[in-house]
């Protein structure tokens, strides 16, 4: 048997669609790679166009031939002559089966109806599947084969509850709430005699009038962190109180950032430490960009500054490290996916352990562009301030040895999402023996219970089809409990703390469901019944050592 | 005895502040007064930094007792005042704010409630959430707003069909009604066809006929906490291919275009039903408001919270059971004898008037499931237990009554009185033997 593979996202478009939704495609077609080499050829195809001549080749030689769509149902092609199966990664409760455009192809049930089979990651998509095909109609659930890829982690970081310290690696930038000051306070101006205090400051503030040129900034004390400080609390107090054409909010935002970039900084991760001492020692020569302090004095200039957001941002060049103990939650996820749920995974986080100082929570973020959260984070993190846990975000990328480490400092995974078509993440976290706190929803459903982690409750809420334009209510998601969620933390907390016999046994317990759900030779037997065939008897044998690449 | 009161909303700018977030002290003040009335004299002011002092020395100086009762939340009451003040506040949070910003000492409410050393609120959560911060010796009673033996009268005129009749209502201002309107306007800007609804112009005389089962909710939609949008989808949803169940919103604001878009925008994305929505805005007269109670089968919250609820209380008062949660003011009187009980859970939030927005308390979010569970069963109970219905009218009545009637209010506000009364002789006592 010939299997032709075929995915949106390839090994070159890979780095550009991190964290966009199709871009877990991708993943799934590398990790079903090696069953699919186990049961027969494989050949991965560049563009759909390549399809049919491979596919006649083959007929010449009198070969059999399946191409393997790795794509939603309405990107796939529907010209082909090849015999084709969709590969289908869906986290609602419906497929799109209404025709509400001109495009026929977003009739996912059409499509698939036509192909007569279909290939799904979850229990509960081929439920959806069925719900709009028939009770009959061949549906194989096949989960990403990934658990043997683990073995080595789960030898080399065996489960623990507390993480006695593990060093953290990345090559981007760390984001350490202790480190941050942190303070609801700073997200407001308060209301004082405005001339007043800029009398009081100019007096304070105002240098000798010093002949030399170039002025340097003065040093960052306290008293000019101060300054700065209320600098920017005043300008928020405006944008708040000002008409203009912009949002307060992200006025706001933009002076919250400012204020952060000139006052605090330098408190915050190594990798600009550098950058920031030549502002407190006196330069041995001119600084190519001096700061200039107060930066904006009116809104509008606040505004042309505001311009090149991006040159606020910590460096994430570098490669940087941190350290981390205690009870370690991690979770990976991209913050611009809505079905991810991320605030209240930290909210939920810092208000059920804001007096836990050995708590910390992890966030590994997939997503290439620290601007797009940067402001939202930092403004989160302000509003749930004072707390004595720890978050920290690990923006970048990691090598497979830093990621293994990231598997090996935690205590927990956690997973608060609306939707989820497979979570990797989670998976691989419980490959290596991690117990979770995650809801038992969607493709969750077929791998999380009470025996292998905490779990989050939700009910359901109406959303949209992604791709549905007319933005019509035509399936659910799910709306994750809060309160369950934060039970879950303090549970899971207490559990590691005083009851490391129940945390170990929840860890053999998700290992032992990731063996049973997606190790190699259960999933090459499925797919073997699924397409007629028997492994083995056509080539490779059982392979113990799956694919090598973590996500 | 001589109470003062005042509210920062009053009969002169009511029309203006209506569906802001003080607005309602006022009708809570309004609902107040004849009880009050009972246990002295009562004096209404609009400047409380003049008069109210030089009222108190005048009782002073006749020996009279005197007490101002500001219908406020804590951190607008006065507590400069040498008059003995008492704030009167509704709240819905699991905490009270602790905290203080923008120079204003008194957002720290342990201030002001320090300072009054006694506090009237609504309900048996917010008496919790104050002494869990106040202690639990702290001198606070809950006293809801007295509106059941006005709504339980005119309950008693009214039939309490649960399948309601056609009845007809007249209003003057807007409604806008699900089955006579074109929703393709309403839709992504891209897609929009047909012409929207003029919202601005004058109010108009309008006639509605209500029948099958219907569904009421009288609310203010800027309110963040009323979450009207799930009232609508799990409506829409849950009654999908059944024609003759109505949800109808009785909107309450000055300003109502934008929200009147907003509502209009979510009747399009639940499309497509066969249920009807329809949304009035405007003056009801006395008579045609009793006609919408009269036409109404059950009454709908689905709220975050609520420091009272006025509405749900007067159409329960009235004999119509409710579709509500069990949280916050509404578990004072709200239970599944006498109405469908909308599961909910906690959720973090900041106080409503922090500028700051920090994370500091808990709100209750709505279970979607289970307001459609509601929905359905209760359509059930209308549709084949008439029987059941009618007990859970009448146990909405008289749970009612033990909350809201004007009689219970006397009695707690006359406790409450005679209780500050002993305080402050100890306090004398104290002070003279000292």
């Amino acid at each position: 048997m010939n299997f032709i593979l075929y995915s949106d996202v390839n090994d070159s478009s890979i780095s550009q669609s991190l964290g966009r939704p199709e871009y877990s495609y991708y993943f799934v077609l590398k990790a079903y790679r090696p069953v699919l080499e186990s049961l027969g050829r494989v050949h991965v195809v560049s563009s759909a166009a390549e399809v049919d001549p491979l596919y006649r080749q083959f007929q010449q030689a009198g070969q059999e031939c399946l191409f393997l769509s790795f794509s939603p149902p309405n990107k796939t092609p529907t010209d082909l002559q090849c015999p084709m199966v969709c590969v289908v990664a869906w986290e609602y409760d419906s497929i799109p089966s209404e025709d509400w455009s001109d495009d026929p192809r977003q009739d996912w049930s059409q499509t698939l109806a036509r192909h007569g089979r279909v290939i799904t990651l979850s229990s509960h998509t081929a439920h959806a599947v069925r719900r709009a095909l028939g009770e009959n109609f061949p549906v194989l659930v096949l989960p990403t084969p990934l658990w043997e890829r683990f073995a080595q982690v789960r030898q080399q970081y065996p489960s623990a509850p507390i993480n006695p310290g593990s060093t953290l690696q990345i090559k981007g930038c760390i984001i350490d709430s202790r480190t941050l000051g942190l303070s609801a306070d700073g997200l407001i101006a308060p209301i004082l005699n405005e001339q007043e205090l800029e009398l009081r400051d100019l007096i304070v503030e105002e240098p000798e009038p010093e002949p030399e040129p170039p002025p340097l900034p003065p040093p960052l004390t306290l008293r000019r962190r101060g300054f700065i400080t209320k600098h920017y609390l005043r300008e928020g107090y405006r944008a708040l109180t000002t008409d203009t054409e912009h949002r307060p909010l992200f006025l706001l935002k933009h002076n919250l950032l400012m204020w952060y970039r000139e006052a605090v900084r330098d408190l915050v991760p190594q990798a600009l430490r550098a950058q920031l001492t030549r502002f407190r020692s006196p330069a041995p020569e001119p600084l190519p960009e001096p700061l200039p302090l107060p930066l904006a004095t009116t809104v509008s200039e606040a505004l042309e500054q505001a311009e090149h957001p991006q040159a606020c941002l910590p460096d994430t060049t570098e490669q940087v490290d941190i350290e981390v103990s205690g009870v370690v939650y991690v979770s990976v996820f991209n913050p611009d996916d809505g079905r991810k749920n991320w605030h209240h995974l930290i909210t939920a986080f810092c208000w059920a352990l804001r007096d836990a100082e050995d708590a910390t929570l992890v966030l590994k973020i997939t997503q290439n562009d620290l601007s797009t959260y940067y402001v939202h984070l930092i403004t989160l993190l302000s509003q749930l301030s004072p707390f004595a846990c720890r978050v920290v975000v690990m923006h970048g990328y990691l090598q497979d040895e830093e990621f293994a480490r990231l598997y090996g400092a935690a205590s927990f995974y956690v997973n608060a999402s609306r939707c989820e078509g497979l979570c990797l993440p989670l998976m691989e976290f419980m490959s290596c023996a991690r117990p979770v706190i995650a809801p038992n929803h969607t493709a969750m459903g077929d791998y999380i219970d009470e025996r292998v982690g905490f779990i989050v409750k939700s009910s359901h809420e109406p959303t949209i089809w992604p791709e549905d334009a007319r933005i019509l209510y035509r399936t659910l998601r799910h709306r994750p409990d809060w309160g369950s969620l934060k039970a879950a933390y303090a549970d899971s907390y207490a559990m590691a703390k005083h009851r490391p016999e129940d945390y170990q046994a929840m860890a053999s317990a998700a290992n032992e469901r990731m063996r049973d759900y997606c190790s190699f030779a259960p999933v090459q037997q499925r797919l073997a019944q699924f397409l007629g065939m028997t492994p083995g008897s056509e080539t490779t044998a059982l392979k113990a050592e799956a694919g090598t690449a973590p996500c | 005895m001589l109470i003062i009161i005042h509210s920062e909303t009053n009969k002169s700018n009511i029309q203006q502040n209506l569906g802001r977030p003080e607005y309602s002290y006022y009708f809570v003040l309004k609902e107040f007064r004849p009880v009050l009335e009972r246990l002295g004299q009562v004096i209404e002011v609009s400047d409380p930094d003049e008069l109210v002092d030089r009222l108190y020395f005048d009782c002073l100086s006749r020996g009279e007792d005197c007490i101002f009762l500001s219908f406020s939340p804590p951190h607008r009451t006065p507590i400069h005042y040498a008059c003995p003040t008492v704030p009167v506040f509704a709240w819905e949070f699991s905490t009270i704010p602790t905290e203080s910003w923008q120079g204003e000492p008194r957002h720290d409410w342990r201030l002001v409630l320090d300072a009054c050393g006694m506090a009237i609120t609504h309900s048996t959560f917010t008496v919790n959430a104050v002494r869990d911060v106040m202690g639990a010796e702290y001198p606070i009673c809950a006293i809801p707003a007295p509106v059941w033996d006005r709504f339980a009268a005119r309950g008693q005129q009214l039939s309490n069909r649960p399948v309601v009749d056609p009845v007809q209502l007249n209003l003057r201002g807007l409604l806008i009604d699900s089955r006579t309107t074109d929703l393709r306007a309403y839709g992504p800007a891209e897609l929009r066809e047909g012409t929207p609804i003029a919202l601005d112009g004058p109010p108009q005389d309008c006639s509605l006929q209500l029948a099958g089962v219907v569904y009421t909710s009288v609310f203010n939609p800027y309110d963040g906490r009323k979450n009207w949008q799930d009232m609508l989808s799990a409506f829409c949803t849950t009654f999908r291919d059944t024609p003759d169940a109505t949800l109808v919103l009785k909107l309450t604001h000055h300003d109502i275009a934008n929200a009147l878009n907003d509502m209009l925008h979510h009747l399009y994305k639940n499309q497509s039903y066969q249920c009807r929505i329809v949304l009035i805005h405007g003056y009801l007269a006395d008579a045609d408001y009793e006609r919408l109670v009269e036409a109404t089968s059950y009454v709908v919250n689905s709220s975050y919270g609520e420091g009272q609820c006025l509405p749900l209380m007067e159409f329960m008062s009235c004999g119509k059971p409710a579709l509500a949660p069990l949280n916050t003011a509404m578990a004072d009187y709200v239970d599944s004898d006498n109405a469908f009980i909308v599961a909910s859970t906690d959720e973090l939030t900041a106080w409503p008037h922090d500028p700051r927005a920090a994370y500091r308390t808990l709100r209750y979010m709505t279970d979607w499931d289970s307001l459609c569970s509601a929905y359905r069963a209760s359509y059930d109970v209308a549709k084949t237990d008439a029987q059941r219905y009618a007990r859970m009218s009448a146990h909405a009545v008289e749970s009612l009554e033990r909350f809201c009637s004007q009689a219970s209010t006397e009695q707690r506000l006359l406790r409450f009185f005679e209780q500050r009364l002993q305080r402050a002789k100890a306090l004398s006592v104290e002070a003279s033997g000292a």
